[in-house]
């Protein structure tokens, strides 16, 4: 029973990123939805530079070295918009929440090794990204005002069912193996 | 020395046949075998600034919202194919098979061709789940 609990406990921890737009519907002006859109690559960013550190797995290097990339020039695209829009991202109870929320995953992907931490990143990444796609489109797309903007966020939108894919991909190597 | 020239003409003529003969005869100007071409701009794929025409023989491949656009493409052997970043992020093509070509990593706005000899399967090695191919007929 403890052990059930433990469990429920844990997938509770892991899925807290999707309760966060799930249950509260905030209300996003356009620099808010700048600091989200920020935020959120830039934890995945974080999780990638974990991954680089602890894995010695090739195909989750190579999906982690993507992550960075990708991520990285998401957010040098969405700073350069913001700047030319004259907009300054505006920290808020969503950016809060998700750094919070953060800061749990990376304790505990920093706690596994070996092929536990591979299972654990590749799960957490299809997770996260799953959570981060329904949330651009359901949360941040609609609220967004400004048309470049919303532009900027829809097309973000494939990049990140690609990495689902990749991340899926990973993580059945991984459980097949 | 007349009867050498005449020779000369028609083997020249010949050799010019053959080299067209998987084309029909039909006339089209040699490719460099350079596999790298350079942007004039870093605006020069913009739609609006340069158009890149498809000929018989040179074929586009646009990359954008991570997918090859078209992902599937015939081509005659010898053509060239230019692939054009216009995603977010950096791409790039790879035979997928046994790694034969790679264009190595395109920037946002980059270009990068190929001549192509036989048909291949090919991928963006950064992103594995993008794949395209190319039939050769």
């Amino acid at each position: 029973m403890k052990k059930l609990k433990n469990t429920i406990l844990w997938v509770a921890c892991f899925f807290a990123v999707p309760t966060v737009f799930a249950q509260s519907n905030p209300e996003l002006s356009d620099p808010e939805v700048a600091s989200v859109a920020v935020v959120a690559n830039q934890i995945d960013v974080s999780y990638a530079e974990i991954a680089k550190k602890k894995s010695k797995n090739v195909e989750v290097l190579k999906f982690a070295e993507t992550m960075m990339n990708d991520h990285n020039a998401v957010i040098g695209q969405a700073v350069a918009l913001a700047k030319k829009l004259g907009v300054t991202p505006k920290d808020n109870p969503v950016s809060q929440q998700l750094l919070a929320d953060a800061v749990t995953t990376k304790k505990s992907l920093n706690s596994k090794s070996g092929k536990a931490f591979d299972i654990a990143y590749a799960d957490n990444e299809v997770a996260y990204h799953k959570a981060v796609i329904s949330a651009v489109e359901d949360l941040l797309i609609p609220q967004t005002d400004n048309a470049e903007l919303k532009d900027l966020l829809t097309s973000v939108v494939p990049v990140l069912k690609t990495h689902l894919g990749h991340a899926e991909m990973v993580q059945k190597m991984l459980n097949g193996k | 020395m007349k009867a050498y020239f005449s020779l000369t003409v028609l083997l020249f003529f010949l050799v010019s046949c053959s080299s067209n003969e998987s084309n029909n005869g039909e006339k089209y100007p040699p490719f460099k075998e350079t596999h790298e071409v350079q942007p004039a701009s870093p605006n020069s794929t913009d739609d609006t600034k340069v158009a890149i025409k498809n000929t018989a023989h040179f074929h586009t491949v646009e990359i954008k919202q991570m997918k090859f656009v078209p992902a599937e493409l015939t081509v005659h052997e010898g053509d060239t194919v230019l692939w054009v970043n216009k995603d977010l992020v950096a791409h790039d093509a790879t035979e997928e098979n046994k790694k034969l070509w790679t264009s190595g990593p395109i920037a946002l706005g980059g270009l990068w061709s190929k001549v192509v000899t036989e048909s291949a399967d090919y991928y963006c090695s950064i992103h594995v789940v993008m794949k395209g191919k190319l039939t050769v007929e």
